[in-house]
């Protein structure tokens, strides 16, 4: 991270609520560009509300969303990953009926051939550009072991595996900033290591900024630049990972201090 | 001692020709916790699937107590005492808690009593049985889940990772439970990610690869043999690499 960091997400005051309850009431974070910025909190906290709100998923009451420097608060959601803000989902989106290679190529923008004018008229750049895109999608997929099954419906593969080619493909879209809900949710440890590390390479390599839900502790504490709290809909604290463990709030109502009993967690 | 739940050289998978399982063996002897890991696409929810007759096995057989199962409906299976709790979707969003608990029960006579036990061994629940299922957290899903399936008092629970996308509060909170549900004479066979912790709360465990055993032992056993921490669990090195990634 270098120290001339500026914010790549601004997030002021957004709410969303449905049916009553106010999921997230008043979140305010910050995550400047080019860190690893982790997102936890007790389950119920609001913290998937806020990535769906930030993306234009959830309608959002009130606030401002600044991406970059643009406001994009109740922009569509399609426009938000154009300018480069991508997410991954908790519960995956594969696209089951279709083989994992074109749930890949799906992703990649910039695609002359969408076009039929470019098909006919432009065909060599056509061709460039989906070879070019294929061969990024099998590097990815083999970044994430997922080559055996390039051409295997992705409703094949199994829950991990799923999540996994989430992740690949959310890399194709070239993000900027990429949002993970629980990247290693059911993710094998050995993989989720290298899943780490994969990460910690995009942001040196090609600068992505990362935020990322997640309750494993211990990828936390490893591998995010600042850890940020949510409780009940609000952000309660934010930090650098050592300074968040240590905090008596976070022990109690999260890491489940053992002498906590059951009821106080939300 | 002959083991109460028994596989042998279990072959099954969801498209025809591409087996999932190319013959897997494992057994569960009364009272045992017997977790199985290994890597994502390994087979382990498809052995379960399997177990509970959700896939019928192409070659192999599924023993209770001796008596096969394969080629039994699921339905069946659960009257004779195994209980399932899926990955995810594993709760009926729309219905209360105390209705889904009521949708796991066979006994109509029985289902009174069988809600206050579990309201019993799941106190939160019980302080909310009319709210809607899909309104509660991760957590919460997963106790009115496991509910659910020990209504019928089965005597093996199947649990497909029970700890995937809680809180770590809860993540301690379900496996407490999992050992309090065993401590009662309850066999539990469960699929886990979070293996280090898993591992060391089981009497036994396995290690799939490519729908096929690749090492077992006891807990112990297998969280002390370095190949397996090397290939499963996320190498023995993970606290040093840690220690360097502070350095930065």
């Amino acid at each position: 991270m270098t120290d001339a960091s500026r914010p790549m997400l601004e997030v002021r005051d957004v709410a969303c609520s449905f049916g009553g309850l106010r999921a997230v009431d008043g979140a305010t974070l910050t995550v400047e560009e080019g860190s690893i910025t982790a997102l936890i909190g007790p389950n119920g906290a609001g913290k998937t509300t806020l990535f769906n709100v930030v993306t234009g998923f959830c309608p959002c009451e009130g606030g401002s969303v600044r991406l970059a420097g643009q406001e994009i608060a109740r922009w569509a959601p399609h426009r938000i990953a154009r300018l480069g803000m991508v997410r991954t989902f908790q519960l995956t989106k594969a696209l089951s009926a279709m083989p994992v290679i074109d749930n890949m190529l799906l992703a990649a923008p910039d695609q002359p051939g969408e076009r039929l004018a470019n098909v006919v008229l432009r065909p060599r750049a056509v061709h460039a550009r989906e070879r070019a895109v294929r061969d990024q999608a099998r590097e990815l997929l083999a970044a994430f072991r997922l080559e055996r099954h390039a051409d295997e419906y992705a409703g094949t593969l199994s829950g991990g595996q799923r999540k996994l080619l989430e992740l690949a493909r959310a890399l194709m879209a070239r993000p900027r900033l990429l949002l993970l809900d629980e990247p290693l949710a059911g993710v094998n440890p050995s993989l989720g290591l290298e899943l780490l590390q994969h990460m910690q390479r995009l942001r040196t390599q090609e600068g992505i900024t990362f935020l990322f839900i997640e309750h494993d502790m211990e990828a936390v504490m490893n591998h995010a630049d600042l850890v940020v709290v949510m409780a009940e809909g609000r952000v309660i604290l934010s930090g650098p990972p050592r300074a968040v463990a240590a905090d008596d709030r976070v022990i109690d109502a999260y890491l489940g201090g053992k002498h906590v009993p059951l009821e106080e967690i939300a | 001692m002959s083991a109460l739940l028994e596989t042998d050289g279990v072959v099954a998978g969801y498209v025809p020709d591409v087996p999932i399982l190319n013959g897997v063996s494992i057994h569960a002897q009364a009272g045992e916790i017997v977790t199985i890991v290994g890597p994502n696409g390994a087979g382990k929810s498809t052995l379960v699937k399997t177990i509970f007759g959700l896939l019928r096995p192409r070659h192999g057989s599924v023993r209770l107590e001796g008596a096969e199962l394969a080629g039994h409906r699921p339905n069946e299976i659960a009257r004779r005492g195994l209980g399932y709790v899926p990955q995810r979707d594993n709760v009926f969003a729309n219905l209360t808690v105390r209705e889904n608990l009521e949708l796991g029960s066979f006994d109509r006579r029985a289902t009174a009593a069988q809600i206050e036990r579990m309201f019993a061994l799941f106190p939160r629940l019980g302080e909310r049985p009319r709210q809607r299922a899909g309104s509660m957290s991760g957590g919460e899903r997963q106790m009115v889940a496991m509910a659910r399936a020990l209504m019928p008092d089965p005597r093996i629970l199947l649990v497909d990772e029970p700890s995937a996308g809680l809180s770590p509060a809860f993540v301690d909170v379900i496996f407490d439970k999992l050992r309090e549900i065993n401590a009662g004479g309850v066999t539990i066979v469960m699929v886990e990610q979070n293996a280090r912790r898993a591992l060391a709360m089981s009497d036994r465990g396995y290690v799939l690869d490519l729908g096929a055993n690749r090492f077992t032992g006891t807990g112990r056993e297998l969280l002390d043999d370095p190949r397996v921490a090397e290939l499963y669990l996320g190498g023995t090195a993970r606290v040093d690499a840690s220690a360097a990634d502070g350095q930065k």
